[in-house]
C-alpha cells in the first residue's frame, strides 16, 4: 500500500493509490464513452476493496456526479452538448427514475425466488436479466455495425445503414409536436425524444445504473445524433439521475464521502482525458469501442447479479 | 488537514450501523456538493491549462514564423 485511506462508513482501511487508479479509468470511460460508469466502479469496489454492495452503489452514484460534470466541461468546449435535447431527457428520467423506484417497491411485496439455496427477488433476477441481454444486444448491434463499415471499405457492401424491425418503427414515428435541436442538427418528434427518456429513466430507477449505455445508442440509431454529441448530451443528462440517486442514497447511509472524495481525485482528471480522446477518434472507431465496453458491462452485470445469488 | 478530519468527524455521525442512525442535514449537503466542487474545479482547471498551452503554442508558432 502506497498510502492507506480509512473509510468511516465501513471501519475499512483501503489503499488510496488504487482507489484514485479506479477512479482514474472510471473517468475515462465516462468522458469517452459518455457513460456513468458505476457499471464499472460497483464490482470494481466490492471485488478488489471489499466494500459493502449497498455502500458502493451510493458512493459510485455521487462519483458519477463529479466525473460527468468534469467531462461535461470539456464536452461543452468541444460543442458536443445539446442543452435542449439534454434537459428534455433530463425531464423524462426523472419521472422514469420515480416511476421506476415505485415500481421496485412494489415488486419488492411481490416475494422472492430460490437460486442454489439462496432466496432473491425475482423481479429483481428477472430484471438483470433482461438488462444483460438488452447490453449483448447493443453490443452485437454495434459491432455488425462496425464490422459492416469495414465491408463497406473493402467494397463487400454497399450500405452501412443499421436496419432493425424495432428501430425503423421508432425512425418513422414523427407525431406532432416536431422539435429543432440546433447543436445535434437534427428536427424529430418531441414525443420520441421524451419516450426515450422515459424508457432510459426507467431502467435507471429500476436497476440503479446509469442510462448512458441505453442513452447514447438510442441518440446514435433512434434519432441519428452524431456519436461526439450523443456521448456529451448523454453526459450533460445523466448529471440529474445522480445527484437524485445521491440524495436517497445519503439518506440511508450508503454514501462514503471520503471514498467518493479519493476516488473523484482520479475520476475528475480521467473524465478530462476521455473527453480529449474522443477528439481524436473517429465515430465509428467510438461505436466499437463502445460494442466492445456493451459486453464488458453485460458481464460485469452477470457477475454482479451472479455475486448477489451466491450471497443471498 | 483540517478539512479532511472534519469529514471524517461529519461521516462517522453519519454510520448507519449506530443506533437511532439519521444522517445529518450537514453531512447530505457535503455528499451533494463536494462531487460537484470538485467536477467544477477540474473542468475549471483543465480549461485554464488548455487556454494557457494554445496561448504558448501560438506565440512559439508567431516566433516561428519571424
Amino acid at each position: 500500500m502506497i498510502f492507506d485511506v480509512y473509510l468511516p462508513l465501513t471501519d475499512l482501511y483501503v489503499d488510496g493509490a488504487a482507489l484514485i487508479a479506479l477512479g482514474l479509468v472510471v473517468g475515462f470511460i465516462s468522458g469517452f464513452f459518455g457513460v456513468g460508469g458505476g457499471i464499472i466502479a460497483v464490482p470494481m469496489l466490492y471485488i478488489f476493496f471489499n466494500i459493502p454492495f449497498p455502500i458502493a452503489i451510493g458512493s459510485s452514484l455521487a462519483l458519477i456526479i463529479g466525473t460527468c460534470i468534469s467531462a461535461s466541461y470539456r464536452h461543452h468546449h468541444f460543442g458536443h452538448i445539446d442543452y435542449k435535447m439534454g434537459l428534455i431527457f433530463m425531464i423524462g428520467a426523472f419521472i422514469g427514475i420515480e416511476s421506476g423506484a415505485r415500481v421496485i417497491q412494489v415488486f419488492k411485496q411481490m416475494g422472492g425466488i430460490s437460486i442454489l439455496g439462496k432466496t432473491i427477488p425475482a423481479p429483481d433476477f428477472a430484471i438483470s436479466l433482461i438488462y444483460i441481454t438488452l447490453l449483448f444486444c447493443i453490443g452485437i448491434l454495434m459491432f455488425r455495425e462496425n464490422r459492416n463499415i469495414k465491408r463497406k471499405s473493402l467494397g463487400i457492401m454497399n450500405s452501412v445503414i443499421v436496419k432493425n424491425f424495432l428501430i425503423e418503427r421508432f425512425r418513422n414515428f414523427h407525431p406532432r409536436p416536431r422539435v429543432k435541436f440546433e447543436s445535434a442538427g437534427i428536427h424529430v418528434s418531441l414525443w420520441t425524444v421524451l419516450s426515450i427518456s422515459l424508457i432510459v429513466g426507467f431502467v435507471t430507477g429500476l436497476l440503479g445504473v446509469g442510462g448512458g449505455f441505453i442513452l447514447v445508442p438510442a441518440m446514435i440509431y433512434i434519432l441519428k445524433v452524431s456519436t461526439k454529441i450523443a456521448i456529451g448530451t448523454s453526459l450533460f443528462s445523466i448529471i440529474l439521475g445522480a445527484l437524485y440517486g445521491t440524495l436517497t442514497h445519503t439518506v440511508k447511509g450508503n454514501v462514503d464521502i471520503v471514498l467518493v472524495t479519493v476516488l473523484l481525485v482520479g475520476s475528475a482528471v480521467g473524465a478530462q482525458f476521455g473527453a480529449a480522446a474522443t477528439r481524436k477518434i473517429e465515430g465509428p472507431r467510438i461505436r466499437f469501442y463502445f460494442s466492445i465496453l456493451t459486453f464488458i458491462a453485460a458481464l460485469m452485470s452477470a457477475v454482479k447479479l451472479l455475486l448477489k445469488i451466491l450471497l443471498g | 488537514m483540517p478539512l479532511a478530519n472534519i469529514i471524517l468527524h461529519i461521516s462517522r455521525d453519519a454510520n448507519p450501523s449506530e443506533p437511532g442512525f439519521q444522517p445529518s442535514g450537514v453531512y447530505i449537503a457535503i455528499c451533494i456538493l463536494i462531487p460537484v466542487f470538485m467536477g467544477v474545479i477540474t473542468g475549471l482547471i483543465s480549461s485554464l491549462v488548455l487556454r494557457i498551452f494554445r496561448k504558448s503554442r501560438t506565440k512559439t508558432e508567431v516566433s516561428g514564423d519571424l
